[in-house]
């Protein structure tokens, strides 16, 4: 048996070798997506070696960076979703007929991260500092509440959560009524995704999406830019939605959550109902004024600017600051908050229209830093 | 290093393995001594130097015994290398406990107890208690005259030092491996290279496989002692009881295998331990080789059973207050030894004989339910909570039935826990064809093909559960 000894010995040693030998092996194999801090890199020196810095990042390196990771981590996602149904993505739960939820988006529609209705008023107090603090720049302000995927898609919401038998308050409800007493600008998509629902055509949420989905976003945009005309009191370009694909795997940020768990092979049962995906187009007739406008928003915001938004409706001084953290649009990616004073003013100033836009899942922690990063410095 | 991490498996294990087949049989211990000191290096480097010159220390201490007829000679210097190696113990391991300790005592008594604060924590060395275990076992079994003192220094630092045991055992006594560090020519062969493979695997699966996946529940649940259920509490202990065994076992499995890759023959150091019948059977199978090792070097030189029954039951409770004092600097680990010897005495007086009457499976359960209740104390350090655990753990909550959300993979994978660690007392040899014990049909080579077969699927497994460890990526960055 020295023989089969040696073979069998061979064949587990190769396997052992293969992080090492296999880097050109695993081209074929997607590589990982989804948000993760990666360390850099640390060059080995003493201060680094001693403190146990460089092996700490060198042990998270080894298992990110080589390209055996992305087949393994992947076969690893592939046997625990095979075997128990588990998704390895942060905060994601699956519901009942495939639907992938983020949690944030179910613990607002429970209610069960409400802050309480004091904090609630105080929030959308600072709300209205700003939109009266721009208003006296000449700057207009719009609040909009982008809907969760848990409150819209309710009905496939996991069956292990359990949902109270009597109503509950939840920050969406708290900040509607605030945002109407303090008489603050603002539109409410969360209601108009609720109405919607039965009447739309196609899915206004995707299955393994976290975001509205393509069809959503237009629908958004459209609601977004009546909005805009409103406030400004004026026509501005429209937005057309062309080109319509129809398609039953979800594609572009209709995937978020899917591509996100990082499998080998895609699972029959996220096969999506069919999904409608667009192209911008714009339509000029009533007006080709395109405003200057600054979103302030989160993730939500991505498919719009992804669809364009911003270059074709939007001026050319227009942007995006990503949770009030990255700027977007305007070239060079910039940190909000290294903008000084003067900056930010001129920054503001520039513009017809500042939207802060927020997802139910995020009013909890209303709304990215503005008053430390914003009024903070506007009344410096 | 741990052999669960990714530089030691992808890098440094492949590596040292590849060059060690290579080196020719003279040079295998100097390669084995450099990759032992480079393992240590990188987790405790500023341990390194100290380490080697206690060793040195050691060395030449035990060259002086071994060369030395005169019997106060010997024990002079056996009492310097105890001293010195206990001495360095008790202050790594130890100094902080007693100066907080004493700061609290002062405190109860109205005393200055503002030392504290200049106090700078002592940093603990990896592996301290094992590898002074090891030394004092090397000492003493030169001074017993049990086995020959090693001449040269490579070879007992590399008894000391061999990485596969050094941080976490098995404690492998001096006198079981004398012979090895000098000549182990006849263990180099094929046959033990490929079951030091298939142990290893073996090993990481249990870690990575089960305990791991159990150890996430755990830590979980206990975040929220205060609001669990009777069953609940039950459910997280025995989970931990599973998740403790399959960790530590895995890694002596996973070090027991690495030696016999080199050629080394380790002790045993886990033997299906929840199938045991009474307290005294529990620790002739769990960690055998600290039970051992307290069992010659401590047991047996206070009087071990040849003593009074009273001073009998006293060198127990001493030998398993130091047991589980060893274990950690906690008062838990105290009460977890004195709770071990308490029915240890209490198997002497009449336990073992009354569990021996009830049948097998009444007795296994009993000893598991105290087992059970002994993982409470080790797990639980805060005395506020132990307390409150083990209130629930006998009814007294304000919760009932079990309300956590356990997901089928957590229950998949306590059924395979409890499959592998209670199948055996009907049926072991699956257990024993996988590990390929002695005595296993070893010719059929059907069988053979298949034992592989499922391990290579176990060390794909398992290499994917070390890649995707901590990996749990958010769909976008958020800030």
């Amino acid at each position: 048996m020295k023989w089969f000894n040696n073979i069998a010995f061979g064949v587990l040693f190769f396997l052992l070798l293969i992080p090492i030998v296999g880097q050109e092996w695993f081209n074929g194999v997607k590589p990982i997506q989804g948000a993760e801090a990666i360390p850099a890199d640390l060059p080995f020196n003493q201060e680094n070696y001693i403190s146990h810095e460089y092996q700490k990042v060198r042990e998270i390196r080894i298992k990110r960076t080589i390209k055996p990771a992305r087949f393994f981590i992947r076969l690893n996602n592939q046997i625990k979703y095979w075997l128990f149904d588990e998704i390895n993505v942060n905060k994601v739960v699956e519901g009942e007929n495939g639907y992938l939820y983020e949690g944030p988006y179910i613990e607002e529609y429970l209610g069960t991260n409400f802050i309480g209705e004091e904090k609630v008023r105080q929030k959308v107090n600072s709300v209205k500092i700003l939109s009266d603090s721009l208003e006296n720049m000449g700057v207009k302000f719009l609040f909009i509440l982008n809907p969760g995927k848990g409150r819209v898609m309710k009905e496939f919401i996991p069956s292990h959560v359990s949902i109270p038998d009597e109503k509950w308050s939840t920050n969406y409800e708290s900040f509607i009524k605030e945002l109407a007493n303090q008489n603050v600008e603002y539109r409410d998509f969360s209601a108009m995704f609720e109405r919607q629902l039965p009447l739309s055509k196609y899915p206004l949420y995707s299955k393994a999406g976290t975001h509205w989905s393509d069809h959503g976003c237009f629908m958004a945009t459209d609601s977004m830019i009546d909005a805009i005309e409103q406030v400004l009191d004026t026509n501005v370009v429209r937005p057309i939605a062309s080109n319509k694909q129809l398609s039953d795997v979800a594609l572009k940020v209709d995937n978020d959550i899917g591509k996100t768990r990082n499998l080998l092979f895609f699972p029959e049962k996220y096969k999506e109902d069919t999904l409608a995906y667009y192209t911008l187009r714009t339509d000029t007739t009533l007006s080709s004024y395109k405003p200057e406008v600054l979103v302030i928003a989160d993730s939500y915001y991505w498919n719009m600017f992804g669809n364009w938004v911003n270059h074709r409706l939007f001026g050319s001084k227009s942007e995006f600051w990503y949770y009030n953290n990255s700027t977007h649009g305007r070239g060079v990616e910039e940190k909000v908050i290294e903008f000084d004073s003067a900056t930010l003013r001129k920054r503001l100033a520039e513009k017809d229209l500042v939207i802060i836009m927020i997802t139910e899942g995020n009013l909890s922690s209303c709304c990215f830093n503005f008053e430390d990063r914003i009024l903070g410095k506007l009344n410096h | 290093m741990v052999f669960s991490s990714g530089i030691f498996l992808f890098q440094f294990l492949p590596f040292f393995l590849l060059v060690y087949f290579l080196t020719p049989y003279k040079g295998k211990n100097i390669l084995a001594l450099l990759g032992s000191l480079f393992f240590y290096a990188w987790g405790g480097p500023e341990f390194l130097l100290w380490l080697l010159i206690s060793i040195t220390i050691d060395y030449f201490l035990t060259l002086a015994i071994a060369n030395t007829e005169d019997k106060s000679k010997k024990k002079k210097l056996l009492f310097l290398s105890l001293l010195s190696n206990v001495g360095v113990l008790l202050y790594f391991k130890y100094a902080n406990f007693f100066v907080d300790n004493t700061g609290l005592l002062m405190s109860l008594f109205g005393g200055d107890n503002s030392f504290i604060e200049s106090w700078t924590p002592v940093v603990l060395p990896i592996g301290i208690s094992f590898f002074t275990f090891q030394k004092i076992s090397y000492v003493i079994d030169i001074y017993r005259g049990n086995a020959k003192v090693l001449k040269n220094w490579v070879d007992c630092t590399l008894y000391i030092m061999l990485f596969p045991q050094l941080i976490a055992g098995p404690i492998v006594r001096y006198k079981d491996v004398a012979d090895q560090m000098v000549d182990r020519r006849h263990n180099l062969n094929s046959q033990e290279r490929l079951d030091g493979m298939v142990r290893f695997v073996v090993g990481l699966s249990k870690k990575m496989l089960i305990a791991n996946q159990l150890g996430s529940m755990v830590d979980n649940e206990l975040g929220r002692l205060g609001s669990v259920s009777t069953p609940e509490a039950w459910l997280i202990i025995v989970s931990y009881s599973f998740q403790i065994y399959f960790d530590f076992s895995g890694y002596s499995d996973m070090a027991i295998g690495i030696g016999k890759m080199m050629g080394f023959k380790f002790p045993e150091n886990f033997n299906i331990p929840y199938v045991s019948q009474s307290i005294t059977e529990f620790w002739q199978r769990w960690h055998i080789t600290l039970g051992s090792w307290m069992r010659d070097y401590l047991y047996i030189p206070l009087g071990g059973n040849r003593v009074s029954t009273v001073r009998l039951y006293v060198n127990l409770i001493v030998v398993f207050l130091i047991s589980g004092f060893w274990h950690g600097a906690s008062w838990n680990f105290l009460l977890w030894g004195g709770f071990h010897g308490f029915f240890l005495i209490l198997d002497r007086i009449f336990l073992k004989n009354l569990l021996g009457k009830i049948g097998t499976l009444p007795s296994v359960i009993i000893t598991y339910v105290i087992v059970l209740i002994g993982w409470a104390i080790f797990r639980i350090e805060d005395w506020n909570e132990l307390c409150g655990m083990l209130r629930i753990m006998f009814g007294d909550s304000i919760n009932s039935g079990i309300d956590i959300y356990l997901t089928s993979k957590f229950w998949s994978i306590l059924v395979l826990a409890i499959l592998f660690s209670f199948l055996p007392l009907i049926w072991c040899r699956p257990v024993q064809w996988l590990y390929g014990y002695e005595g296993v049909e070893r010719g059929n080579l059907f069988l053979e093909t298949l034992r592989i077969l499922v391990v290579v699927i176990l060390m794909i497994t398992c290499l994917s559960e070390v890649f995707a460890s901590g990996f749990n990526p958010f769909i976008y960055f958020r800030f």
